[in-house]
């Protein structure tokens, strides 16, 4: 299916607060399947990182999806699973109820997306040299945040 | 023969409707006996025993779902009414659910999860439908309209949202289909193991007369929704105040500014492209 034209204009806005945050790294591209995503690699500690930003056809309702086509350790944790993108990182609390863990439609860009990708590299920054993954699990089962 | 006009405009308007939970299957019960003669149905939900005390499909529906529940209750009473039904996850399929936008007059949405109202809110606004967003919160005893139309100059459902302390939308669905769009979280859902019909039945005469203005704007006569909308309000609010067996209630409309960054209401789309009917993806 094509893109509906209200999501096109949501991403040509949204193009301005990627552009911002990150000057030269980003690239809107054609995912082959006529979805644009974002294509580039992002600064964590003095090294680019690969990463995707690819937007679901339900967007703004469901966040971004974000993948990395970086070797990955074994049993790294944070990772959903495969795609033709790389990886795909987990990096939004699923069931989350507080404010500032949700997906806000109204508020966050794929800016915001690529920002908490930041973190997730940097994450496994730490987990590469000490085999713990930094953050708290950002979701335990029956435990709502 | 003015209003013989109107009446038949309303009877020939398609009125999509999200969600067949209580409030969106009394909002249909409203509808049809108002003289709304084509009813689309959209969930994706069986009917379950648990759910009958606040339905309007009966035991020997359980297992069904709740489309052709609804759709069969309805028919059953309403000779003349025409029901289409889909079963279906509305985040799931995007595509389909903007043809039902296209194909009706104006989208009514008894969702409680806050994903699917800004999927529809996104294709609505830009197709400049109109959409009554009805939720029941607090374990009844709060009931909430939104009107989102461009027409009106209406701001988003997100900044309506916004401005009644709401952000956010859930990834996954709660497990407990039973949370609402319960506006803070003080515990107040816990309530709905004991709610009745109090909030529900005002949310759903509210929702279908606001539902019933619009149609009669779209067919030449703005009046009633004027009634609604006089100083500018898009949202309305009834609170219920318990006082021994008689409870009263408080109905507060309200205008909602949107926000000066609003994605949807303060960028890019042009009044032109708001208003034009224009449906067909750019080339």
């Amino acid at each position: 299916m094509k893109m509906p034209p209200e999501l096109l204009m949501r991403i040509v806005w949204e193009a301005a607060a990627v552009k911002q945050q990150f000057p030269g790294c980003m690239t809107l591209v054609d995912d082959g399947a006529g979805s644009p995503r974002w294509c580039g690699a992002i600064p964590v500690e003095g090294t680019a990182y690969p990463v995707t930003c690819s937007y679901p056809l339900a967007y703004p309702a469901v966040p971004p999806t974000l993948a990395t086509a970086i070797d990955l350790p074994a049993g790294c944790p944070h990772v959903l699973g495969p795609s033709e993108a790389g990886h795909v990182m987990c990096w939004i609390t699923p069931r989350a109820t507080g404010e500032r863990r949700r997906w806000d439609p109204l508020r966050h860009t794929a800016a915001t997306a690529l920002g908490a990708a930041q973190r997730w590299f940097l994450a496994l920054l730490v987990f590469r040299v000490k085999g713990v993954w930094p953050v708290d699990d950002a979701f335990q089962p029956g435990v709502w945040r | 023969m003015k209003i013989a006009a109107l009446s038949d405009y309303m009877h020939d308007a398609n009125v999509l409707l999200v969600r067949c939970g209580s409030v969106g299957s009394m909002v249909a019960l409203h509808l049809a006996s108002a003289g709304v003669r084509h009813l689309t149905l959209v969930d994706k939900d069986n009917v379950e025993s648990s759910n009958l005390r606040r339905h309007l499909a009966t035991s020997h529906h359980v297992g069904q779902s709740k489309v052709s529940a609804v759709a069969e209750q309805l028919t059953s009473r309403f000779g003349r009414l025409r029901v289409s039904t889909e079963h279906f996850c509305v985040l799931s399929d995007p595509a389909r659910l903007r043809q039902l936008i296209v194909d009706a007059a104006i989208c009514l949405v008894a969702v409680d999860a806050e994903g699917p109202k800004y999927l529809i809110d996104r294709t609505a606004f830009y197709l400049a439908k109109p959409v009554v967003y009805a939720s029941v919160y607090g374990g009844g005893s709060g009931v909430e309209i939104i009107l989102q139309w461009q027409a009106q100059d209406t701001p988003c459902y997100g900044c309506s949202a916004n401005a009644v302390g709401r952000s956010g939308v859930e990834i996954e669905p709660a497990e407990e289909s039973s949370s609402y769009a319960v506006p803070s979280d003080d515990g107040s859902h816990l309530a709905w193991r004991d709610a009745d019909l109090t909030g529900i039945m005002p949310a759903a005469t509210l929702a279908a007369s606001l539902t019933r203005s619009i149609l009669e704007h779209q067919g030449g006569n703005p009046e009633p929704v004027r009634a609604f909308t006089g100083d500018g309000a898009n949202m309305w609010q009834l609170f219920t105040q318990p006082s021994g067996y008689l409870p009263t209630w408080r109905l507060e409309p309200r205008l909602v500014v949107p926000l000066t960054d609003c994605p949807q209401c303060a960028a890019s789309l042009t009044q032109q492209t708001r208003t034009s009917g224009n449906n067909a993806y750019p080339s």
